[in-house]
């Protein structure tokens, strides 16, 4: 990874690479010329490598694609040279025009054998392809390259005079005068040259199909669902499942690393009834898919979709809710994902990195000592030297921390970031780890003393607008510089960092309120109680319990009301419910009079709209939240 | 390393590198293995970047493209976002997004 410098150079590269600049006018190649040529295509590299590239073009010109000595050259209209066999390949197999350095689309090029030509400079040519857009300057350039997609054995056939025409001719031919084959599903996919193509034993190719051959390719992968149907690679067996296959859309929102695929709707369908929460309205049967990740979401859907029915055949409706199946582990699962999510970045407790494995964190101090030590192996030896000598009890976490500050001399190096990094390597009991630890946890303090002390300061010429004015008026120049306009900002960030999209404390506050007032009044609530941006006191919750007990009631409603109630709340233990919920059971008259779940998904948009920190977040994930808080 | 002028500055970020078996014709596949909260990346750490999609050129080499990568953690591409929610909080509150990404950073890259 690099560093400033550097990476202002990607951004120009990406924006310099193209066509525009690939027409230059050039003199005749020396060697020295070529080396900057490369180095002009807008690319950046460290001095290292432009010596690498040197050495390379000293001892003969190398193929910038396939790194393979050039023996004819392919050059473009945009002056870039590559073999003929990498250009023939982006024609032939690939059948893009496009130059393979700077993506110029060229409509010709030229192969010849003079390596050191330029693209003007070859007038006559012996033979035209026309098909490939070719032109050769010698018949053997033209029949070394038109011969690379002849489909010959290379076995029997080393002249290539026997051109099968096929990949299926050809393994029939070797399959009976060789007894071999070649990967079919490689000579489809691979974009290889037949003669290129690796000819296994029967035995061979089953060993590379099913577990791989070469090193990093580990077997065509195999559709689970259709027997012995094998694809090149995992995007091929992606594009199948998605075009032939049924993906549990609800498993995919739950986690999105293992989808979960079924062969047909069918089988989707069963683990919808098995796993989610599934609409029975029989128009969204027919419209399958109505399916949702929890039961509140249903509720809503339904609501929405089906209120007439709610109030029509409320009897036939309801009887179809308490079919739904509970899910437990699903939900479990699910709440675990999301507990995860609000842990971690709820606190700076690092939580997070006490379950990464122990070669990650070396490697991150590992590779954090490198960069600040600008690669220099010798310095690296010194370091991992005094690393050694602390873990042997020769020196103390302070003079390590000494030995460092002379090591590291580097204006970004941060010692007490390594110290942290070195740290987390041992046992968080053992006393190496709390005099390290002593050390970072002493300079974290002492900085946040330092970033908090401004907003004191500042606080009686009111931070807000100090902070916008401030901003607005660098507008243009955040994006590029931003170290002075960071300092400035500093005031109002250190207050910031409790707020993000998975807790904010205002929710959390306001649940604790919740629980409070629980506990001083166990009076019933009703569900519309849990409007959170109100503070709750008891004299609200009563205010409120009067005022739905004093309306008049319609009886025919209630009896009703009476009757479904005990259906509704059935699949909730799967979930953590707060004591909030309790009150909602011994009162069963209110539920019918009052289109309790609608007003529910108010209370989201309230919940989530006071809360600044959730205001980016879908909707969808918004009824999670509430999911967990309000019920 | 996150750049230094960015709020990414002072983690170290992982990335697994899979090359196809067609590369350098075919892209390779990159993606980041320590969370980040970046308007581009998204939380199974895939990069929307268009060097690795369409924009991918053979004569593009690992270190090249990670300098890209390291662009584009200075200069995010709000308008082509692959986490619509960190997208619109970085237009519209920069500020926050900058906080909430030095935080990731703190926690996950440190």
């Amino acid at each position: 990874m690099n560093n400033v410098s550097s990476a202002s150079h990607g951004s120009n590269y990406r924006r310099m690479q193209g066509p525009q600049q690939s027409r230059r006018s050039r003199s005749k190649g020396s060697k020295a010329e070529q080396s900057n040529r490369t180095d002009t295509t807008g690319t950046w590299k460290s001095d290292q490598a432009k010596q690498d590239e040197d050495e390379n073009s000293d001892g003969g010109d190398l193929c910038v694609i396939c790194a393979e000595k050039i023996k004819y050259v392919a050059l473009s209209p945009c002056s870039h040279k590559t073999c003929h066999v990498c250009a023939f390949r982006q024609r032939a197999l690939y059948g893009k025009k496009a130059c393979l350095v700077c993506r110029t689309e060229n409509e010709s090029l030229i192969f010849t054998d003079k390596l050191d030509a330029e693209y003007d400079d070859i007038k006559d040519f012996a033979v035209i392809n026309e098909e490939y857009g070719i032109n050769f300057t010698a018949n053997e350039i033209a029949k070394a390259t038109l011969d690379l997609l002849k489909y010959t054995c290379s076995i029997c056939d080393s002249e290539r005079k026997t051109d099968f025409g096929s990949f299926k001719k050809l393994n029939g031919h070797l399959k009976s005068v060789h007894n071999k084959a070649i990967c079919m599903i490689c000579a489809n996919n691979n974009h290889a040259f037949p003669s290129e193509l690796k000819i296994y034993t029967q035995n061979q190719l089953r060993n590379h199909q099913t577990k791989g051959d070469s090193e990093g390719f580990k077997g065509h992968p195999m559709c689970a669902f259709c027997p012995g149907l094998r694809f090149y690679s995992d995007d091929e067996l992606y594009v199948h499942m998605r075009n032939h296959h049924e993906k549990c859309h609800i498993c995919e929102k739950i986690d999105p690393t293992s989808p979960q695929y079924f062969k047909d709707y069918d089988q989707l369908f069963e683990h919808f009834k098995n796993c989610h929460y599934i609409c029975t309205h029989p128009t969204c049967l027919e419209n399958k898919f109505v399916v949702f990740r929890d039961e509140l979401e249903l509720q809503a859907h339904i609501l929405k979709e089906h209120g007439d029915m709610i109030r029509g055949k409320q009897r036939l409706f309801q009887s179809e809710l308490s079919t739904f199946v509970s899910a437990p582990s699903r939900v479990i699962s699910e709440n675990n994902y999301f507990d995860n999510s609000s842990n971690s970045s709820s606190s700076s407790s690092r939580k997070n990195n006490s379950n990464e494995s122990a070669k990650v964190k070396k490697l991150r101090l590992k590779e954090r000592a490198k960069f600040y030590l600008t690669n220099s192996s010798e310095k690296y030896q010194k370091f991992e030297k005094l690393n050694e000598d602390f873990d042997s009890g020769k020196i103390t976490a302070k003079l390590l921390l000494h030995s460092y500050q002379d090591l590291f001399t580097s204006p970004e190096a941060d010692m007490y970031l390594l110290i942290h990094n070195l740290s987390e390597l041992y046992q968080t009991n053992s006393q190496k780890f709390k005099d390290l630890n002593a050390l970072y946890q002493n300079h974290e303090q002492q900085v946040t003393r330092k970033q908090e002390l401004p907003t004191l300061s500042r606080d009686t010429s009111s931070s807000v607008s100090l902070v916008s004015g401030v901003w607005s008026a660098n507008n243009n120049t955040v994006s590029t510089s931003g170290r002075g306009i960071n300092t400035a900002k500093l005031p109002s960030l250190s207050s910031l960092p409790a707020r993000d999209p998975f807790a904010s404390p205002l929710k959390s506050a306001s649940y604790k309120n919740l629980n409070h007032t629980r506990k001083k009044s166990p009076s019933p609530i009703t569900r519309t109680a849990s409007d959170n941006t109100v503070n709750f006191t008891p004299t609200y919750l009563d205010k409120k319990k009067n005022v739905t007990s004093a309306r008049p009631s319609n009886k025919s409603q209630n009896k009703l009301a009476a009757l479904d109630l005990p259906t509704l709340p059935t699949p909730k233990p799967k979930v953590y419910i707060p004591p909030l919920n309790r009150p909602n059971i011994p009162d069963p008259k209110k539920w019918g009079k009052q289109p309790v779940p609608q007003e529910l998904t108010d209370d989201i948009t309230n919940l989530s709209l006071s809360s600044s920190s959730s205001s980016g977040r879908k909707k969808g994930k918004q009824k999670q939240l509430l999911f967990h808080i309000g019920i | 390393m996150g750049p230094p002028d960015s709020p990414y500055a002072g983690g170290v970020f992982f990335l697994s590198i899979h090359f196809p078996t067609d590369y350098p014709f075919k892209p390779p596949k990159i993606a980041f293995t320590t969370k980040i909260y970046h308007p581009n990346i998204n939380a199974n750490g895939n990069i929307c970047l268009d060097i690795l999609k369409d924009q991918w050129s053979p004569a593009l080499t690992i270190s090249k493209v990670l300098l890209s990568i390291c662009s584009l953690l200075t200069d995010a591409n709000p308008d082509d976002p692959l986490v619509p929610e960190i997208a619109h909080i970085y237009k519209t509150d920069r500020a926050k997004y900058e906080a909430t990404a030095r935080e990731w950073t703190k926690k996950y890259a440190v």
